[in-house]
């Protein structure tokens, strides 16, 4: 049987003020409006269980970005926003802000 | 070769003999750089000559040139040769001068030697219950000790401070004392003004810096700059300490007490979340306080609630007063130094200490390098994603950390330390929040004496020492100008009209004073007036809102004081403490309910101009007349009514713009139900003096009687104006309000009528 695993998703440069959803395998974990702290350079830290490789979905406005994760690899999600538009990024050390 | 070539090849050559003497004989020369001050005391303005406006460039004036040798003249004349600086604010009218300001106490800093020089020269000139004018101007040397510039941020951009350039000559001396800076500021169409300054630092600021631990953190204050393989090869080996980097950024540098704080303090989980530091900050903190200050507060502790990813953060964006805390993590990955390093403990120190500096940054208000662009920075920045600065990531460069901290001198960036050292110091001390909260009655020098007193009340009693006034009632001051002198004094009758010269601030508890401004100024032909000793002149002033918004509106107390500028000299008025009281409780629901619409500027400003007929403002009078009718036993119904009834009093004239845009004025007689409802207004409200104020009313009952007269109601308005003047009388109004009352009353004839 596959365990769970913690998989975290970093809202992080360029969000201000801006209705944000993060679904992970179908499943809604995250709704609200987010900004980005400026001194850290993170909106907010999402922090779900998954079993498995998992979708990660995040969307802002108009733009929506999915990427397959496998959370035993790369836990840690980043996603920033720009221009509009989305990035997504996996890897398996934390992310690191001061 | 023409005469500019020449005197330009000349400067090209002055300044290359300038750099090879910084470059190679050091020793030689006296550092100037530092911060130098300059205070005055208050005295009436000097004679100003009239310029002439010129367009820019200009060729600078013997004026600017006179006080110099006449090489150095020589030097700066062409040197200067199309030197434009920043436009002029505003727009010089010709004919009129700009006058020279006047300020209280100025300073500069004046940035051209010493660790990392930005050839920069910046001043603060202090005014009276304004904020202070800031300027920054880049300096060209021209000879040893003579610099030019031009002056290229201005805040705030307006035409008190018009200079477009500098002349600045500095004078190095072994001794503090002899030290001083001349500064010639010249263009932007004013008469040329010289300043000497006295050497006060040679840094730009002071700060105090405190560090406390965790018992279970590692704090790093200093490290030894070699310590590490991985470094500049030109990296001067020396034990650098956090307070060293912010001296060598420009500030004298005083460090606090270390305490050691219980673990326990974090709460049961160990780790520490943002108000957790905050509350901590208050307590251990021997500095805390909710006011600006030149100080910070470290705090070095194990981790964050966030975890080992975080570093470090400035955590105190809570409250009124930020960027005061900041906090560095030592049990988080600056302290996992990578497998492969060779000298994984002087990595650690290294990280610690960089980022207790970088945190600290974030407390000058200095953002990540890579975000410069974003925000409302001071001025139009570019991010330097590359730059070897404590502002940014290490790992987030090209090539990483190693690449990072091979080619880092421990030092912020030149754009970095031109902000903190030249920026307005609002923008850059810690805990800085707008201009005039709370200390705006300090800042500057008044006349230690006046031949004139200025008194302001309103016309009601004070309850347990502050006036009391209604939900939504207007506030409306009453303004004395009192002649102290044992002689008489002929001053502009309209003085106390001039309300560009009147400085007026509201101040609800709690919160940031704000100041009133008018919503017109009046071009006011002068009329003197005698004011003979002990005689004094009054006006009214309805403050409650400004254009920018309504200044008392909310329940809650508040103070008001003015100050008026007269004959050079600020006259301070006392202050005057007033209440907004809650909603009734018997009208909670349909004051509050009405007050949405009411706190509008578009009601504001209707108010401001005692009524109007302009279509695109009917939704302010459907408000006004809402609060006249549903509101009727309350006093904002009074002035409701006023609003409402005082365009009506006479034909009044509008701008008509017809579907094919064609626009013309139309003069439209006045609405005579109006006007009888405020007649009715004024026979039966017995607080009519108290709201309106003595002198409001005694206005406006003149324009309500000529109205009723005007419609041949002689009987009616002289009625009406016998009631007020009984009023006044009554309640011991000032004896020139009645008699005003009383002209009225003579010229309410049936002759008028036929008029």
């Amino acid at each position: 049987m596959t365990p769970m695993a913690k998989l975290t998703i970093d809202l992080r440069e360029g969000f201000d003020d801006d209705e944000v959803v993060v679904r992970v395998a179908d499943r809604e974990v995250f709704r609200g409006r987010v900004s980005t702290r400026m001194q850290l350079g993170l909106a907010h830290r999402v922090e779900t269980d998954v079993v498995g490789p998992a979708t990660v979905t995040v969307a802002l406005g108009g733009a929506t970005r999915s990427l397959e994760v496998d959370p035993e690899a790369t836990p840690f999600v980043g996603a920033d926003a720009g221009g509009g538009d989305l990035a997504l990024r996996p890897q398996g050390e934390p992310f690191r802000y001061m | 070769m023409d005469e500019t070539n020449d005197s330009s090849a000349r400067v090209v050559a002055l300044r290359e003999a300038h750099d090879r003497e910084e470059r190679w004989i050091p020793w030689r020369r006296l550092e100037v750089s530092g911060l130098y001050a300059h205070r005055v005391r208050p005295v009436p303005p000097r004679p100003i000559p009239i310029p002439t406006p010129q367009p820019l460039p200009v060729r600078p004036t013997e004026e600017e040139l006179g006080w110099l040798d006449e090489d150095e003249a020589r030097d700066v004349a062409a040197a200067l040769e199309g030197e434009a600086g920043l436009p002029i604010p505003g727009r010089p009218i010709p004919g009129r001068p700009i006058p020279i300001p006047w300020f209280s106490r100025e300073e500069i800093r004046l940035d051209v030697d010493g660790r990392y020089p930005q050839r920069t020269i910046s001043g603060t000139s202090y005014r009276f219950r304004r904020p202070p004018i800031h300027w920054v101007a880049s300096l060209r040397p021209i000879r040893r000790n003579l610099w030019v510039g031009g002056v290229w941020y201005r805040d705030p951009n307006d035409s008190a401070f018009p200079y477009t350039r500098v002349i600045v000559r500095a004078q190095p001396s072994l001794y503090v004392h002899q030290r001083q800076v001349t500064v010639l500021f010249a263009g932007g169409g004013a008469s040329s003004r010289q300043v000497t300054y006295r050497f006060r630092s040679r840094f730009f600021h002071p700060v105090e810096l405190e560090f406390d631990h965790v018992e279970d953190a590692d704090p790093v204050l200093e490290i030894e700059t070699c310590a590490h393989p991985n470094r500049p090869s030109s990296l001067p080996c020396e034990t650098l300490s956090v307070s060293d980097v912010f001296e060598r950024a420009g500030f004298r540098a005083t460090v606090g007490s270390d305490n050691a704080i219980p673990a326990q303090d974090a709460g049961p989980n160990t780790t520490w979340s943002d108000a957790e530091m905050h509350d901590a900050m208050q307590t251990y903190w021997s500095r805390f306080a909710d006011r600006p200050q030149w100080a910070l507060w470290t705090l070095f502790a194990r981790l964050h609630d966030l975890g080992t990813g975080l570093g470090g953060v400035m955590f105190d964006d809570i409250g009124p007063n930020h960027r005061q805390g900041t906090a560095v993590f030592t049990g988080s990955f600056i302290s996992q130094a990578p497998g492969s390093d060779p000298s994984p403990a002087a990595w650690v120190a290294r990280m610690r200490f960089w980022t207790a500096c970088h945190e600290m940054g974030h407390a000058f208000n200095l953002a990540h390098s890579w975000q410069k662009h974003l925000g409302s920075p001071w001025i139009p920045l570019s991010s330097e994603a590359e730059a070897r600065s404590f502002m940014n990531y290490p790992y987030r460069v090209q090539g990483g950390e190693s690449a990072f901290f091979a080619d880092f001198d421990f030092r912020f960036s030149d754009q970095e330390l031109l902000f903190v050292r030249h920026a307005p110091y609002r923008f850059v001390q810690q805990g800085n929040a707008d201009w005039f909260d709370e200390h705006g009655f300090e800042q500057a020098g008044l006349a230690p004496s006046s031949d004139y007193r200025l008194e302001i009340g309103v016309d009601r009693d004070a309850s347990r020492g502050r006036a009391a006034f209604e939900f939504l009632e207007p506030v409306v001051l009453q303004l004395r100008l009192r002649n102290l002198s044992d002689r008489s004094a002929v001053l502009d009758a309209s003085t106390l009209l001039r309300q560009e010269r009147l400085t007026v601030i509201v101040k609800r508890a709690g919160a940031p004073a704000r100041q009133w401004r008018p919503h017109a100024r009046y071009c006011l032909a002068p009329r003197s007036r005698t004011l003979d000793p002990g005689a004094s002149m009054l006006e009214s002033l309805f403050v409650s809102v400004s254009p920018e918004g309504w200044l008392l509106a909310e329940p809650g107390t508040y103070d008001v004081q003015v100050a008026l500028e007269l004959d050079g000299q600020q006259v301070v008025s006392n202050r005057l403490a007033l209440r907004v009281e809650p909603p009734r409780d018997a009208q909670r629901f349909e004051q509050e309910r009405i007050a949405q619409d009411y706190f509008t500027e578009e009601v504001g400003r209707v108010l401001a101009f005692d009524g109007t007929r302009c279509a695109p403002l009917a939704d302010a009078n459907a408000t006004l007349r809402d609060v006249a009718d549903r509101l009727a036993d309350s006093r904002a119904a009074v002035h409701a009514q006023v609003a409402l009834a005082m365009p009506e009093t006479k034909p009044h004239r509008v701008l008509r713009i017809d579907d094919r845009e064609t626009a013309e004025f139309v003069l439209e007689d006045g609405e005579p139900a109006q006007v009888d409802a405020l007649e009715k207004v004024f026979a039966e409200r017995r607080d009519l003096a108290e709201t309106l104020g003595h002198v409001d009313l005694s206005y406006y009952t003149d324009r309500v009687s000529h109205a009723l007269v005007a419609r041949g109601e002689v009987e009616r308005a002289t009625r009406c104006a016998q009631q007020v003047r009984q009023t006044l009388q009554d309640r011991a109004a000032p004896e020139e309000l009645v008699a005003e009352v009383d002209r009225s009353l003579a010229a309410l004839t049936p002759e008028a009528a036929a008029e």
